[in-house]
């Protein structure tokens, strides 16, 4: 289960911030998923838990928001909300369209005290 | 907006204990980590002139015995040497060292996937500066190696045709990334339906400028395609500045 080693690098930023921004413990992450990114949610919230304890993030709420996928026709330039890897364009019916967004798996905010 | 006090997140935000909360922005990649590592081997393989191929599939596709009779073939003219992605044992490591080459196992445990921190440990272990070609047999895994850049200049990916000609479509995020196709046990084509042509239509679908080709270990067909991609990669890479 890869979401394991997303959830220890996320507690790895979030511990590396603390002294950073001098918090003590974080309440809430709001993490911003790319619909074509690697993460199932359910899996990325029970790896968030369980990589979490014993740290700065310790019974912090995990709150994701999604992105959707946005992608680029190669053929017409046309710009396409994505739903999967392999849809053709609709405007020309190419396929192979270009990712643009939806990718990135990012960290927004965070709620500390 | 805020579950809890119902403010759009602002700096007054409390929490259920009435303990004022701070909210701060990050905009941190969760894969920057591994993006920093992954640099780095970059970096040393394009120092020592080392052309490193990450190379994946599902389990079973014949990646190990692909690279085994590659080094059968090609070594010692071509100097390879090869870090062996697998749950458990050594045993690739030790069908790789039997066929001639140079071995590093990691054992990634519980994990699905190698990622560039784990790669770069292993690449201590080897003479870059003596080698070629450095082959990257990733963990047998269609989903999760896709979302994990080693350092490697390119990715190759296996699809065998006791497989299904559709596995593109239905894992496309790996095809999403790969720059070569190999489909592999062409010998068993007569046994199975499967269409090269079909398989290579759906990769496209996803990504157009996909190479493909196809082969076996065993017979020996379409080797000699794969050693000619081979040594394509290798002359651009150490003509390059």
């Amino acid at each position: 289960m890869h979401e394991l080693s997303l959830a220890e690098g996320l507690i790895e930023i979030l511990t590396e911030e603390a002294s950073k921004q001098a918090y003590r413990q974080v309440r809430k992450v709001v993490l911003e998923i790319g619909e074509f990114s690697h993460v199932a949610p359910d899996a990325m919230r029970f790896c968030f838990e369980i990589a979490a304890q014993g740290s700065v993030a310790e019974g912090a709420v995990l709150d994701l928001t999604f992105r959707q996928a946005m992608g680029e026709c190669r053929c017409c330039g046309e710009s396409v909300v994505m739903h999967s890897r392999y849809d053709a364009c609709p405007a020309c019916g190419a396929y192979g369209i270009r990712v643009v967004e939806g990718e990135d798996m990012s960290i927004k905010y965070i709620e500390v005290v | 907006m805020c579950t809890t006090c119902g403010c759009g997140l602002s700096p007054s935000h409390t929490d259920g204990d009435g303990i004022a909360g701070r909210m701060i922005r990050l905009e941190r990649d969760l894969l920057a980590k591994n993006d920093r590592y992954a640099e780095q081997n970059r970096d040393r393989f394009l120092h020592h002139k080392v052309l490193a191929l990450n190379v994946m599939s599902s389990p079973g596709a014949g990646k190990t015995a692909l690279l085994a009779q590659t080094i059968r073939e090609l070594s010692p003219e071509m100097r390879i040497g090869v870090v062996e992605g697998d749950q458990q044992t050594r045993r690739d490591a030790q069908r790789i060292e039997a066929a001639g080459a140079l071995a590093v196992q990691i054992n990634t445990g519980k994990s699905c996937h190698l990622e560039a921190q784990g790669v770069g440990q292993a690449l201590l272990q080897l003479p870059l500066m003596d080698l070629d070609l450095l082959f990257i047999e990733n963990v047998g895994n269609l989903v999760c190696p896709a979302g994990f850049d080693l350092g490697e200049q390119y990715r190759i990916v296996l699809v065998s045709v006791t497989e299904g000609d559709d596995k593109p479509l239905k894992y496309p995020d790996m095809f999403a990334t790969a720059d070569l196709l190999v489909i592999t046990k062409l010998d068993l084509l007569p046994y199975v339906e499967f269409s090269q042509e079909q398989c290579v239509a759906y990769a496209r679908q996803i990504n157009p400028e996909l190479n493909w080709l196809g082969l076996s270990s065993q017979s020996g067909e379409g080797m000699l395609h794969w050693q000619i991609w081979l040594d394509q990669q290798l002359t651009a890479l150490r003509t390059s500045k």
